[in-house]
């Protein structure tokens, strides 16, 4: 069976206390899941948020409100091809 | 005419366990009569177990089963509500136990993180296990956790059957609001331990 997988955003942080606190400021106003950072990705924790229906921007709007730094935290969009999966830094 | 069981005002899983007599007494036909949907639940899964028609009526305060034995010559086609097992899909010989609703000791919010991944990776992984088994808090995720119930969606989509312990979700008063799975008993579940070559117990 050939699975056609979506392209995503992620964000992966410093440590998992960031990851914690991000998923409870984004929880009530965006479509997050929690998935387990990608091994292809190196950031100091292993919790990860996806999320694909909102602008990275508007997430960002979102921990600025909230003052959560931006040094705790790095997006990624996580696109497919040919059952490999490549992540780009996206820097806003 | 059919004997008639009166299970009415019995506590999972005695119904089952009056059923469970009279099959083994080999009694081709009788009627059942419970008063609550896990009652009905549990009964539907018996007679698809022992191989019997079942035919359901009633209200939600009265339910009457008619349980037919499979080619008994006095089984009658008409309003019968039949159920037939799926076509078996091939799945791995395994299962997941999720006894709570977290995942290991320690930190609450952590635990329940870790749930989360769990399932996701599982929903993505290649083989998946025969079935899921909630029981105690780990029902409240089949319940409560929107982001679980996505990723069991998509794993009961492949196959793998999601059994939740009815007792608990009657327990943390949240029967009304199974968002996936079959609501399920003991029996059941250990049956389903048993049958497999290992359990995953989080």
């Amino acid at each position: 069976m050939i699975m056609i997988q979506k392209d995503y955003y992620l964000i992966a942080f410093e440590n998992t206390h960031s990851a914690m606190t991000a998923e409870g400021i984004l929880k009530k106003c965006v479509n997050i899941s929690m998935i387990p950072t990608l091994r292809e990705i190196s950031a100091g924790c292993g919790i990860s948020i996806r999320f694909e229906d909102e602008h990275p921007k508007k997430v960002e709007e979102i921990f600025v409100e909230a003052s959560f730094e931006k040094k705790r935290y790095q997006f990624y969009q996580i696109s497919h091809k040919n059952g490999q999966i490549f992540p780009k830094e996206i820097d806003l | 005419m059919s004997k008639i069981i009166d299970a009415m005002g019995k506590a999972c899983p005695m119904p089952v366990i009056m059923a469970k007599k009279e099959i083994e007494t080999n009694r081709s036909d009788f009627i059942i009569t419970v008063d609550n949907e896990i009652a009905v639940e549990n009964l539907k899964k018996l007679a698809l177990n022992k191989q019997y028609h079942i035919a359901v009526s009633g209200n939600d305060m009265c339910f009457e089963l008619q349980f037919t034995a499979e080619g008994s010559s006095i089984f009658k086609t008409t309003e019968e509500v039949l159920i037939k097992p799926k076509a078996s899909t091939p799945k791995e010989d395994w299962v997941v136990f999720m006894g709570k609703d977290h995942i290991g000791e320690g930190d609450f919010e952590l635990g329940n993180s870790l749930a989360k991944m769990f399932f996701y990776t599982l929903a993505e992984a290649e083989t998946v296990p025969e079935s899921i088994l909630f029981m105690n808090s780990g029902v409240k995720l089949v319940v409560e956790d929107e982001q679980i119930v996505g990723h069991l969606k998509m794993l009961a989509d492949k196959g793998v059957e999601i059994l939740v312990c009815g007792t608990c979700l009657d327990y943390y008063k949240i029967k009304d609001n199974l968002k996936i799975g079959t609501i399920s008993n003991m029996y059941d579940i250990t049956e389903k331990m048993f049958a497999a070559a290992k359990v995953i117990t989080l």
